[in-house]
Order: structure tokens, then sequence, then C-alpha cells
């Protein structure tokens, strides 16, 4: 299958996580994706799952203003938010773990 | 984390404004939910990879739902107007951002002022041109002198100025400027063709005209003193109009030849030199007396026309020419008779 499916899985937890490493801007979160590896990752997505995250209490938001350009959007993660974090770690960790593992036993 | 202080793109403004139009479904706050903070976010992501990284703004919209985990939007959206307006502004902004054009680009903005002028003039111009008369001066007069003009004048000025001042967001007045601004540029050329540009006291082309005709008027006068054109007014004449021959008979009916005629005060029934000719076809001559010709000595032999109006209408060549002057033939077919009463002999 297709990067992308695998993608829609794990999007929150992608972003819930880069978020949680450090608060950022629609255009920054999805720069720190692109450059840890998610390269396929649409611009769209990024904006809309940041916005799903923040109406669902994972993220809160501010706006940072400024002298040139337009005000700046920042999300940061809120304790649901580090929660709801630690459980899809850990969702993945496992579902990764037993994805591997049954790939192991039928290779060999 | 660099945080970039870059302006907006037109481009990027566009872009939003198209992805906001697919989204008119949702709420104000919803719409601004997913939207708001997209423009700085797309000049920083534009500045990065270029403007064609931006894509359609459709497919953006639809994925922005998808992820947001809203509903699928209406699949094909009226764009409104005023985003068609911003899509052409931004196209002409990145036409003009071009190395060579901006710096003309730059020099004819700062003339703004100057054109909200110039199309204010236009308007009242072509108002005068449509309704007023002539002359067309620089200061316009709708009716006859500039009462009416220069005050609407003054208003047009001060109405273009405040309309190029104004920030115009709603798209009606945003068409109607345009279409008032594309309106002058259009008409320029012809107003600027059509009026006087001289200074208005000496009244324009009506002067000119006037005073072509008082030159003229004096120039046949003075020529009329000088007897080189004669006087239309003198002359044999017969109900109002000049004689230009007479055909003499006798008592007995006979046409003679060679007849001087008087008036009852002595002077001689002249002819008019300059109505002596029958509308370009013929001339008549005059009898001679030692060589200078006598007009009143009937009927008067008759040449072909010649141009020559500066000599008096005569040629005296015309004479020792191939076809002289002839009598001509008398209108008159039938000449009765006429007697005197016994007693009057």
């Amino acid at each position: 299958m297709d990067t992308t499916q695998l993608l829609k899985g794990v999007l929150d937890l992608a972003v819930l996580a880069v978020v949680d490493a450090e608060d950022g801007y629609g255009y920054d979160v999805l720069r720190r994706l692109r450059t840890g590896g998610l390269t396929e990752v649409g611009d769209a997505s990024v904006y809309g799952t940041l916005r799903r995250l923040y109406a669902s209490g994972a993220l809160t938001s501010y706006v940072v203003p400024s002298d040139e350009g337009p005000h700046r959007k920042y999300y940061g993660i809120t304790t649901t938010g580090r929660a709801q974090l630690k459980q899809q770690r850990d969702d993945w960790d496992h579902f990764s773990a037993t994805v591997t593992g049954l790939l192991q036993g039928v290779a060999s | 984390m660099t945080e970039s202080l870059t302006a907006v793109r037109p481009e990027v403004v566009d872009f939003v404004a198209a992805v906001r139009a697919r989204l008119t479904d949702l709420s104000e706050d919803e719409r601004e939910e997913l939207v708001g903070g997209l423009e700085a976010d797309l000049t920083e992501l534009v500045d990065d990879r270029g403007v064609d990284a931006l894509g359609d703004p459709a497919a953006y919209a639809a994925e922005l739902r998808a992820a947001a985990g809203l509903a699928p939007g209406a699949a094909k959206v009226r764009v409104p107007l005023g985003v068609r307006l911003d899509a052409g502004g931004a196209l002409w902004a990145r036409l003009v951002d071009r190395d060579k054009a901006r710096p003309v680009w730059d020099f004819l903005v700062a003339l703004r002022p100057v054109w909200w002028v110039v199309r204010g003039w236009i308007a009242v111009e072509l108002l005068d041109l449509f309704w007023g008369g002539r002359p067309y001066n620089v200061l316009p007069s709708i009716t006859d002198g500039v009462a009416l003009g220069v005050p609407l004048l003054v208003a047009a000025v001060i109405l273009s100025v405040l309309i190029g001042r104004a920030d115009v967001r709603r798209t009606p007045l945003r068409l109607a400027v345009l279409a008032g601004n594309l309106l002058a540029v259009g008409m320029l050329p012809y107003v600027l063709d059509t009026v006087e540009f001289r200074a208005s006291d000496d009244g324009g082309p009506a002067y000119a005209y006037g005073w072509q005709e008082g030159y003229n008027q004096a120039y046949q006068e003075t020529d009329r003193q000088r007897g080189v054109v004669p006087d239309a007014s003198e002359g044999l004449a017969f109900n109002g109009r000049p004689v230009i021959n007479v055909f003499p008979y006798d008592a007995r009916g006979n046409l003679l030849s060679g007849v001087q005629l008087f008036n009852e005060n002595g002077e001689p029934l002249a002819l008019n030199k300059l109505m002596a000719t029958e509308e370009r076809q013929t001339i008549t001559y005059p009898w001679l007396r030692s060589g200078a010709g006598v007009w009143n000595v009937f009927p008067m032999p008759v040449g072909p026309w010649v141009d020559a109006p500066d000599k008096g209408f005569r040629d005296d060549s015309a004479w020792f020419g191939t076809t002289p002057p002839t009598l001509p033939a008398s209108p008159v077919t039938e000449v009765r008779p006429v007697s005197l009463p016994k007693s009057a002999r």
C-alpha cells in the first residue's frame, strides 16, 4: 500500500509529537514533519489536522503579532493533547511491534 | 526557529481568497479557524518553494476539509467576482514586478494623484462635448460660458481624488471604479483631440472665425473702393434682378442694334459689370468708344465664358481671337408692331 494510507493513520500522532517538542505555526509544523522524513504529507492535511486537534482540545492556539506581514497563529499542546499523544504512541508501538512480528513470522 | 517577517504576496492573498470561497458553507468562525494564519504560512511556503507550489485552491480546500473532519463541500463553487478581480490584480502585480517594468510602474504610481485630477477633467469635458456647444476649451462650459463648467470641474476633481484615496472593498463599487477608469483612459485621446488648447481669453475657434470674416469683408470693401471689384448693388436692374442684356425693337418690330440708352436724368443706363454674365456660360462685351467700354449700348455682343474675373470679367483680346464676341440672337421670337395715338405725333 502507498504511504498516504499509512500516513493518514498516524498523522495525528506525528503532528502531536511535533507540537509537543516545540510550539509552532502551521508551516513550521509542516516543515518539521517534512525534514523529519514525511516528505509526502500534504500541506492542507497538516492544517486540517491541526484544526481538528484544536477543535478536540488536544491543541491550544495563540496569535503572535508581527510588525511586517500578517500575524502568525501558533499551536501548542494541551494536557489533553499530551495524554492523547502518550496513548497514541503506546498504540503505535504496540501496533508496529505486532505487524513487525507477523512479518518476521511469515518471512521465516 | 527563525521567524521570517515577509510581507504577504498577492498570489497568496488570491489563493487564500479562492480557498475561502470554497468554504462559504461553513460559519465565519469555522472558516477563520481553518484559514486564519494561512496567508502567512503560505507566503513562507512560496518563499521556500516558489509560487507554483500553491497549486489548485479547490483541491486544497477539499483536502483541508477532509483533514479537518468536515463534510466535503459542493462540487462546483461559483467563484465570486470579487475573487476574480483579486486574481486579475495579482496577475497585474506579477507582470509589473519584472525587472524592466518595475521602475516604469513605480513612476506611474507616483503620478497617481495627477491621474485623479485628469480623469475628473475628462469626465466634465465629456459632458461638455456631448451637451455643450462649440467651442471646446480647456475650461469646460456646459452651457454658454464657464459659469457652470468650472464649479462642476472642481467638484469632479474632488470626487475623483476621494475615490482614488478610498479603500473600496465591495465588489460592485470596485467594478464601477474599474469601469470608470477604463472609460476615462479610453476617452482620453478623443478628448485631447477635440478640445482646443489655447488661452480661453481669446475665445478659441469662434474668435478665429470672426476674425477671418472681418478680414474678408474689409478686403472686399477696399477692392470696391479701388474699383477692382464692382459694387453689386449698382447697374441696370429689373424687378430686383440685374439685367444682363437688352434687346431693343423699333415700332415695326425690327431688332435694332447699337442702341444707346439714358434715363430721365441723362444718366446712361449702364449694366453692372459684375453681373453681366450668364452664369458662367457666356459673357457680354461692351460696345467701344475710342477703345473704352460703354455699358449702356445694346444689345451687347456675347462671347464664351472666360475665367479671368480679376480683369473685370472682360478680356479685350477676345475681340481679336478666333471666336470674337457676336451679337446674340434675341430671346423674343415675335415682336408685334406698336403705334402712338395720332395726336402724339
